[in-house]
């Protein structure tokens, strides 16, 4: 049989089979266990790192957001930081990407009283426990630790993590009742900010649900870069929460000598920032199975997840390769993913569907050999001519932020306090840089959050309420 | 430089021009027209690639974005590659795997025109699987792994090959391999099955409880796997813990049939047949399943509706008989109405999968037809794992009372009938006239 009669009684098959399904009855239904192939892990998905200093250059801001699209009113399992996966934001310095300082954030959800599910003795009614609403959930702690040349410091023990905002009633007879999270019967500021906790060694952090402060039209950029002008444009992440952390840390914390940086800006003045979580493997191995020789034991963590600079997995890393980005380090990107860096996929995609033709600008120049997203991306040049020149070993996806001077992106990534947008759109940044070298200006149509960022730390801006403010919609009567 | 320091251009021009480049509607891929025969045969592949998805749940909207996204760039094997994985996402949506032959129509289309892309040939290992072609799909997985060791979603198809092909060790160490790269639900979720299957219960449920942590809320592969947590406590003969864990799977995701049968079971095993009639024949709408026709039938006998209950067999027949061989040989057995036929169906799986369900389906079925010492030997390579499955320990312990191993064989039994509810009606009642029906208290449904 020739390929071509295979493929094409193949294909009959298939029609003949789907004709028996449209008929009723499925002709396909299996009885084989079909596990999930494809699974959105939220809980460990980094969204968002910002990181600037102080106007006084006194003190380092850091935010990391995870969980995306948290729908406000997404009860009765509410979003929350997961007990098994470790969060943490790292710190390289000046020319390396190896972690310089790591802050690592471990959550831990109080245990209600009752049977464990692991214990085999126990009665009928044990999975109950394993799935019950857990009562104690918002009740989570954690703990910040920070580690410097593999020495762990802990630097914040069982700090309170702000509750979800599910709604008036909840935090009022909360708070009447006098559980632990519920010390105010608003969820305003004024109790968000009673979650800031002093750490160790000087600074502050703050963990729990924000409005998500990204602000993007992705029906736009997702159907292949099919922008919208400002006003038609859609923020696709409006009315959405994330969980986030906030760490603000004096700056003599951070550098290598512990003084104050100066202010003259400098490659040894830089730090690289990227956050990243984990998850611990589960071996299935026995012993005798194990050839590692033990190295494979359970319990080892494993990356799951990592976020530098903004839209970077999204819009330059291939569709095949997520995983692999998610799982490896920022100081083999230029080995593992120079390819996408420098011939951007997002460019070739934007001239087939006429973008450029449309524009009557010729894309051969942004297809290859973009070593200026490179030098972008590390600073060269910016903000003053001569300013930082790190080598090519030196370049990642980290966000770089200088601490003896003034933040601005892409050098560092600042909330604009007191705003409703980030001092730079980084979304437009971006595309105006991969798409034309930033020869033209590129947006997405919007330029700004849905909600006012607050101008002190924590700066996020408080969740979206779930009683009043979810995206469910009054049926018609 | 500042970075708001770039040449300015309307960008509205752009905006209206992406527009109308999106109105130039689909383009002929290159090759369609080598031949009449050929051009017809890319057309019907692509359009069942296009085909209207039903519905307008999530993953139906993402198809058809795809589906707009093909149109207006169909030379991109990456946007049809988006495009079947979110048939496969919708396929188990809707628990219609029908929907796999549009994802294979997508699959079909990258790889005539380039036959070793790694993201179509993916897509394809999911097909395979799904049309349990599993020592394809095996061979497909092992050959992308080949290419790429660290292909995640390959190693999930090979570990799930292997399991029906009965391959534990090496299923092991496939799931080994997916943990070091990803532990995440796909992961955690086949690590617990392959601890259960062990009979090692307690890492199989902390596995399933971090396969749940590691899942998104309201998604099909969370309560997916919220159901199978379920089935461990429900295996163990904890229905009110299991039924807790189908609660919550439905509170996820309202109407999703595994919880709507795991319902059934236990609506069932509480003593009332009838409730479980109306959870089973809605599952049974929503996805028909040879086994859940099955426990309807038995349900609907428990509650006395005759009619209903032959109704509910012949559809468990009729379905079997196009879709699912190893469960009707089981049901066919069981009830002794064809074993003839049943003996043929069961061991003509071998050929398809070698694991220990169908070693189990050919000792019974072998047993039932009076080869016993063949039974015996298939039973026993069905309890090689020490599987805590009662259906198993019932069907091993029929086997040894019939060669006259009785200690044996009624030890087999009473740990059948410890967790009583997981047996059919028809077995629950044959292990209890075995065991001489004395001391024991009615249960099972």
């Amino acid at each position: 049989m020739t390929a071509t009669n295979e493929r094409a009684v193949r294909v009959l098959r298939a029609l003949a089979t789907f004709a028996l399904l449209a008929s009723g009855g499925a002709a396909l239904a299996s009885s084989h266990r079909e596990a999930p192939a494809i699974s959105n892990d939220p809980a460990a998905d980094n969204t968002d790192v910002f990181a600037w200093v102080s106007p006084g250059h006194d003190k380092l801001f850091l935010i990391a957001n995870w969980i995306p699209f948290e729908e406000p009113s997404g009860g009765p399992n509410f979003h929350r930081f997961s007990d098994d996966v470790r969060y943490e934001i790292h710190l390289a310095r000046g020319d390396s990407l190896d972690d310089a300082i790591v802050y690592r954030f471990e959550f831990h959800t109080p245990h209600v009283k009752g049977v464990s599910p692991s214990d085999l003795k126990a009665p009928p009614g044990g999975g109950k426990e394993f799935f019950a609403q857990l009562t104690g959930v918002f009740g989570q702690t954690y703990d910040v630790t920070r580690i410097v040349n593999g020495g762990e410091q802990r630097v914040a023990s069982r700090v309170p993590v702000a509750p979800p905002r599910i709604g008036p009633r909840t935090q009022k007879v909360g708070n009447q009742l006098g559980l632990p999270p519920y010390s105010s019967p608003e969820y305003n500021d004024t109790y968000a900010a009673s979650f800031i906790t002093a750490t160790e060694g000087g600074g502050r952090v703050w963990a729990g649900p924000r409005d998500d402060p990204f602000y993007v039209d992705l029906g736009g950029i997702f159907d292949l870069a099919n922008l919208r002008p400002k006003g038609t444009a859609q923020d696709g992440l409006a009315g959405y929460n994330v969980h986030s952390i906030a760490l603000e840390i004096p700056v003599e914390r951070l550098t290598a000598d512990g003084q104050k940086p100066g202010s003259t800006p400098s490659d040894g003045t830089t730090l690289g920032v990227w956050a990243a979580s984990y998850r611990r493997k589960v071996t299935t191995l026995t012993e005798d199975e194990d050839d590692s020789g033990g190295r494979e034991g359970s319990g080892d963590w494993v990356q799951v997840s990592r976020l530098g600079l903004p839209l970077v997995n999204e819009v330059i890393i291939g569709y095949q390769d997520k995983d692999k980005y998610n799982r490896t380090q920022p100081k083999d990107d230029v080995a593992n993913f120079a390819g996408y860096f420098l011939n951007p996929v997002l460019v070739r995609d934007a001239e087939a569907v006429g973008i450029y033709q449309a524009l009557g600008v010729d894309p051969t120049p942004f297809k290859t050999d973009r070593t200026d997203i490179l030098q972008v991306i590390s600073l060269t040049d910016i903000p003053t001519k001569g300013a930082h020149h790190f080598p090519a070993s030196a370049i990642g996806d980290v966000l770089r932020v200088d601490l003896a001077t003034d933040s601005a992106f892409p050098n560092g990534r600042p909330i604009a306090a007191g705003t409703n947008h980030e001092q730079a759109d980084v979304t437009d940044v971006l595309l105006s840089l991969v798409l034309s070298k930033g020869m033209l200006t590129i947006s997405d149509g919007v330029d700004h959050n849905d909600k006012t960022f607050l101008s002190e730390f924590p700066f996020l801006a408080l969740p979206w309420e779930g009683f009043g403010e979810g995206h469910g919609k009054v049926p018609a009567p | 430089m500042k970075p708001r320091e770039y040449g300015r251009l309307a960008l509205a021009a752009l905006a209206l021009q992406g527009g109308a480049a999106c109105s130039k509607g689909p383009r002929a891929s290159p090759g369609v027209a080598a031949s009449p025969a050929g051009a017809t045969a890319e057309m019907r592949t692509r359009a069942l690639a296009l085909m209207e998805p039903p519905g307008e749940g999530r993953f139906a909207a993402e198809v058809r974005r795809g589906q707009a996204a093909v149109r207006r760039a169909p030379e991109r094997a990456e946007a049809w590659i988006a495009l079947g994985r979110s048939w496969v996402q919708l396929a188990r949506e809707k628990s219609d795997p029908g929907l796999y032959l549009n994802a294979a129509a997508c699959a079909d289309e990258v790889v005539s025109r380039e036959p070793g892309n790694r993201g179509a040939l993916q897509l394809r290992g999911l097909v395979l699987l799904n049309d349990h072609r599993f020592e394809e799909a095996r061979r497909l997985a092992e050959e992308l792994l080949k290419r790429e060791p660290r292909d995640v979603l390959a190693l999930g198809v090979l570990s799930d090959a292997l399991v029906e092909l009965g391959r534990y060790p090496e299923a092991r160490v496939a799931v080994r391999r997916m943990m070091e790269l990803k532990p995440g639900l796909p992961a955690y979720s086949r690590a617990s099955y392959l601890f259960w299957l062990d009979g090692d219960l307690s890492r199989a449920k902390e596995s399933a409880r971090l396969a749940i942590d590691a899942g998104a809320t309201g998604s099909e592969a969370r309560a997916w796997v919220i159901v199978q947590a379920a089935m461990i406590f429900w295996h163990a003969g904890d229905v009110e813990g299991a039924e807790a864990g189908f609660d919550r799977a439905l509170a996820e995701r309202p109407g999703f049939p595994p919880a709507l049968v795991g319902k059934g079971r236990s609506a069932v095993a509480r003593g009332d047949p009838a409730g479980g009639a109306r959870l089973l024949a809605e599952a049974w709408r929503r996805a028909p399943l040879v086994e859940t026709a099955w426990l309807l039938a038995d349900a609907r006998e428990a509650a006395g509706d005759e009619a209903g209950a032959r109704e509910a067999l012949d559809l468990a027949i009729r379905h079997g008989r196009a879709t699912d061989h190893r469960t009707l040989a089981l049901l066919l057995a069981t009830r002794g109405l064809d074993l003839p036929e049943a003996v043929r169906l069961a061991t003509a799986e071998r050929a398809v999968r070698d694991d220990i369900y169908t070693e189990d389906a050919c000792a019974w079925a072998l047993h039932r037809s009076g080869r016993d010492a063949e039974a015996r030997a298939a039973s026993d390579r069905a309890l090689a794992l020490g599987t805590g499955d009662a259906r198993l320990l019932f069907h091993a312990g029929a086997i040894r009372m019939a060669l006259g191993e009785r200690a044996a064989g009624r030890a087999l039994l009473a740990g059948a009938l410890r967790h009583g509810a997981v047996l059919d009606r028809t077995s629950a009642e044959e292990a209890r006239r075995l065991l001489g029906g004395r001391a024991l208290a009615r249960r099972g449904g």
